[in-house]
């Protein structure tokens, strides 16, 4: 019982990991709540569907691919849609619930409101002496901590990576560095929906698809990212361990909807203590 | 010269909402009529916490616990309708008084993000609470409202007790604003820190516009309760709220009547066009986006800016 | 710097900012009858030390007494309420609406300072009629009254600044916060605010602490300076021993220099 929560705990803690690194890299760098960030999640869980189901292609080539592809969406919809509201968190905030409502109404209307399903490409399950461990979490936990542990490169070793968090900054800084933010910015806001797209892309299997599944993930991102501090990157991540495990133990123990609970009332608790999250600035 | 402009189309406005569906007498359009006054009267309580500078994803979640409260109470306790539409008020305001001081600690982006969570522990309670409010399916035979004695089943005397209401809290809105409250909430929204230091007690007065906002929520919850008969969780969630939101955008978030006009416009939308839902939601969206690039004072501040004053407040 | 009663004792004053320390350990007292100055090259904490007397920060450790009360802790309106007022950078708060009003609600806005007192009317009448009769008389002493009927919005910067130190007067404070009363002013405005805060002081007895960068102002201005650099206090005196304290010398200097 221990080690399946534990593993229980590993796979949700990845799943918040890589909601809420995109979420807060977003709000860090341009200071957009993306309330469509759910929806990203949604895209990529469908790019997941049409590519495996109708297209018939491998599924573990699908996951790269849908992640791609909520990128993109996440560039095109930075340059087309966000641009103007730069510094306007209230206008850029109501934005992005005019591109949730867009994602939401184009889903239904292309592939209905009906939940969907992808066939399970990984089954059976791991057993060491009374140890059962279903190979399926085990790869979204695996796979989720190597998204994570490449961002985290990308963010630390890469000249990319000192762009993006020198404009989180000072846009001046970034200049200097030769990039402009009108370069970098999209290329963060597609980074952040890669993160998410990824994330849908990768639990599909275990959740079915519908166009209203954005709103628990955007509720786990928010969760996770006001507890870390919104725009921390470490505090996301550490966030998201707390989370998860306190999820996964409660969700063993008692119920899902009352690990929702304890993890609302522990934000809270923290917050009045700390109004800007545990690694946010003040 | 606009200010007296304004009141004078405000009335008109809110007697033409009442006669018009009165006249034509069609249960659809009084239907549309009743819809219209309910969603108003949310989109009021996301305006007045605008009206502060912050946006609150809590009110469907009190427009929820008003119409649980509000049909519990006359359905199972017996309490009569006045009282139980009061309490559908009163409650929501005590529940946000309580726990307005700590969300309230919060600004901006975090207060959002604090009420949006508020709000889905609201709704999820709804959903797991089955004993007492009956979990996904809801709550069902919420008897009439009646004032007096008097049943209000015909949708036409429904429609007046919505009217009357929204009229009322429309009036009281605007006498409170533009009294002396309307000179702190004004600063809180303008300039907060220096409010404070000429002794102003910001967080409290905050609190007050939340706890009325939570007020005015619960009476659109009762409306709703007792107009449907029925109610379920899934009504009172993020999106209801959003909805309120893109009535403010559209109707002009800095106006009194921008939240009612809004309504006017989009909310009968859904009813004449319900195979288009889908295609409805879309349409919103884009709406909202062009209306945010575009026309940043909504409808009702294109109207007032052609009748020739600045968009006065 | 002795007198029997200080009317602000500050003890042990400390805050930081995730591991920064702001504001570390300061300690003074401002004897009544004073146009105290703090100075210090920029991130010394002047800022901070002022939002930690306004209310607006809490420290972590350390008291604040005014007038014998600790007000360590307590809200900004409160603080306001106790006497000490603060004077903002920009005043113009209500659209639309004229100096003379600006300076006749920030007169009465106190007496609405929490919601129950919007319900005790006749006390809120008195209050606004001898906030009328107030920024009349304010009007003359800040010599704003060719604009008294003009948009607040629409006044000169340095109109704008009086303003502001009018509206912190029009709260009838024994203390003034005065937060960079020069910056961006040009220098014939600067010498009228000079001559206002100087009034302010000796003609109607109100103490005043400010924050300046105009170091010229503040050893004409102040009687006494107090300088901080990196958090501490390092000289503390009349105008003419700080200007030859080793120690201020080169935190000023150095730091000018280096920046």
């Amino acid at each position: 019982m221990l080690v399946q929560t534990l593993v229980i705990a590993a796979t949700s803690s990845a799943y918040m990991m890589l909601l809420a690194l995109g979420f807060t890299l977003i709000f860090g760098l341009m200071r957009i709540v993306n309330f469509a960030h759910g929806e990203f999640v949604m895209l990529g869980a469908y790019a997941v569907y049409v590519l495996t189901v109708p297209c018939g292609l491998n599924y573990f080539v699908a996951i790269p691919l849908a992640g791609l592809f909520a990128g993109l969406c996440g560039v095109v919809a930075e340059r087309l849609i966000f641009r103007p509201f730069l510094g306007d968190e209230l206008g850029a905030m109501i934005t992005s619930l005019a591109l949730a409502i867009i994602l939401q109404g184009a889903v239904m209307i292309v592939f209905t409101v009906d939940q969907l399903s992808v066939p399970r490409p990984i089954s059976g399950v791991l057993h060491f002496g009374s140890i059962y461990l279903p190979n399926d979490q085990i790869f979204v936990a695996g796979s989720s901590f190597l998204v994570v542990i490449a961002f985290h490169f990308l963010v630390h070793h890469t000249r990319l990576g000192l762009a993006l968090r020198a404009v989180a900054q000072d846009t001046e800084i970034a200049r200097a560095y030769g990039m402009a933010p009108s370069v970098i910015l999209p290329l963060a806001f597609g980074i952040g929906c890669v993160l998410a797209g990824l994330a849908g892309a990768l639990t599909v299997p275990l959740y079915a698809v519908n166009p209203f599944m954005g709103e628990a993930a955007l509720l786990k991102a928010f969760i996770v990212v006001v507890l870390g501090g919104l725009g921390s990157l470490p505090g996301a991540m550490i966030a998201a361990v707390i989370l998860g495990t306190t999820d996964a133990v409660i969700s063993v123990w008692f119920s899902a909807t009352m690990a929702t609970l304890v993890s609302f009332v522990l934000v809270v608790i923290i917050l009045i203590v700390k109004p800007s999250g545990l690694w946010g600035r003040a | 010269m606009i200010r007296r402009w304004s009141f004078v189309f405000s009335v008109a406005t809110l007697i033409g909402y009442l006669l018009i569906p009165l006249l034509i007498n069609q249960i659809f359009y009084t239907h549309l009529a009743i819809l219209i006054g309910i969603h108003a009267i949310l989109a009021v309580s996301v305006y007045l916490m605008l009206k502060i500078g912050q946006l609150s994803l809590a009110q469907a979640g009190f427009m929820g616990i008003g119409a649980y409260a509000s049909a519990l109470l006359t359905r199972d306790a017996g309490v009569p309708f006045e009282l139980a539409f009061f309490l559908a008020g009163a409650i929501p305001a005590l529940i946000a008084g309580v726990v307005g001081p700590l969300l309230m600690r919060t600004k901006g982006v975090h207060f959002v993000l604090l009420t949006f969570a508020f709000g889905e522990v609201i709704v999820l309670i709804f959903v797991e609470w089955t004993s007492l409010f009956g979990g996904n399916n809801g709550i069902s035979a919420i008897p009439p409202a009646s004032i007096l004695g008097l049943q209000l089943i015909a949708p036409s005397s429904f429609l007046i007790l919505t009217a009357i209401l929204l009229s009322i809290i429309l009036l009281c809105c605007h006498v409170a604003f533009a009294g002396d409250l309307g000179v702190v909430v004004e600063g809180l929204e303008r300039n907060e820190a220096l409010q404070s230091s000429l002794g102003v007690n910001a967080l409290a007065y905050r609190c007050l516009i939340f706890s009325g906002s939570a007020f005015i929520a619960g009476l659109s919850g009762s409306l709703y309760a007792h107009y449907l008969s029925f109610i379920s969780p899934e009504a009172f969630g993020f999106w209801t709220t959003v909805n309120a939101l893109i009535l403010n955008v559209i109707g002009g978030a800095q106006f009194l009547m921008g939240p009612f006009l809004g309504a006017l416009l989009l909310a009968p939308l859904p009813e004449i066009f319900r195979e288009w839902v889908h295609y409805q939601r879309v349409l919103y969206g884009v709406a909202l986006l062009l209306l945010m690039r575009g026309l940043p004072q909504g409808f009702l501040g294109l109207i007032l800016s052609r009748l020739g004053g600045r968009g006065n407040r | 710097m002795t007198s029997a009663v200080s009317q602000l004792s500050v003890r042990d004053l400390l805050r930081s900012f995730g591991g920064i320390i702001a504001v570390n350990n300061i300690s003074f007292d401002l004897a009544a009858g004073h146009i105290t100055g703090l100075i210090g090259p920029n991130g010394a904490g002047k800022t901070t030390v002022f939002n930690l007397l306004a209310g607006s920060l809490v420290p972590d450790s350390g008291t604040v007494q005014f007038e014998g009360q600790p007000i360590n802790g307590l809200s900004a309106s409160t603080i306001a309420r106790r006497g000490i007022a603060r004077c903002f950078q920009s005043a113009t708060v209500f659209r639309n609406v004229t100096v003379r009003e600006h300076i006749v609600r920030a007169g009465y806005l106190k007496a609405i300072g929490r919601p129950v007192d919007l319900l005790r009317r006749r006390r809120l009448a008195d209050h606004k009629k001898a906030a009328r009769d107030r920024a009349e008389e304010l009007l003359d002493f800040l010599d704003l009254r060719h604009a008294a009927d003009r948009d607040a919005a629409t006044l000169a910067y340095g109109h704008q600044k009086i303003l502001g130190v009018g509206m912190a007067l029009a709260t009838q404070p024994r203390l003034l916060l005065a937060d960079e009363p020069a910056a961006g002013l040009n220098p014939v405005e600067t010498t009228e605010m000079t001559e206002l805060l100087r009034r302010v002081r000796y003609d109607r007895g109100i103490d005043i602490l400010l924050v300046e960068h105009d170091l010229r102002l503040v050893m004409k201005l102040c009687d006494r300076i107090i300088a901080l650099n990196a958090g501490a206090v390092i000289a503390d005196g009349p105008p003419d021993v700080v200007r030859n304290d080793e120690a201020f010398i080169t935190a000023y200097l150095g730091a000018d220099h280096a920046s």
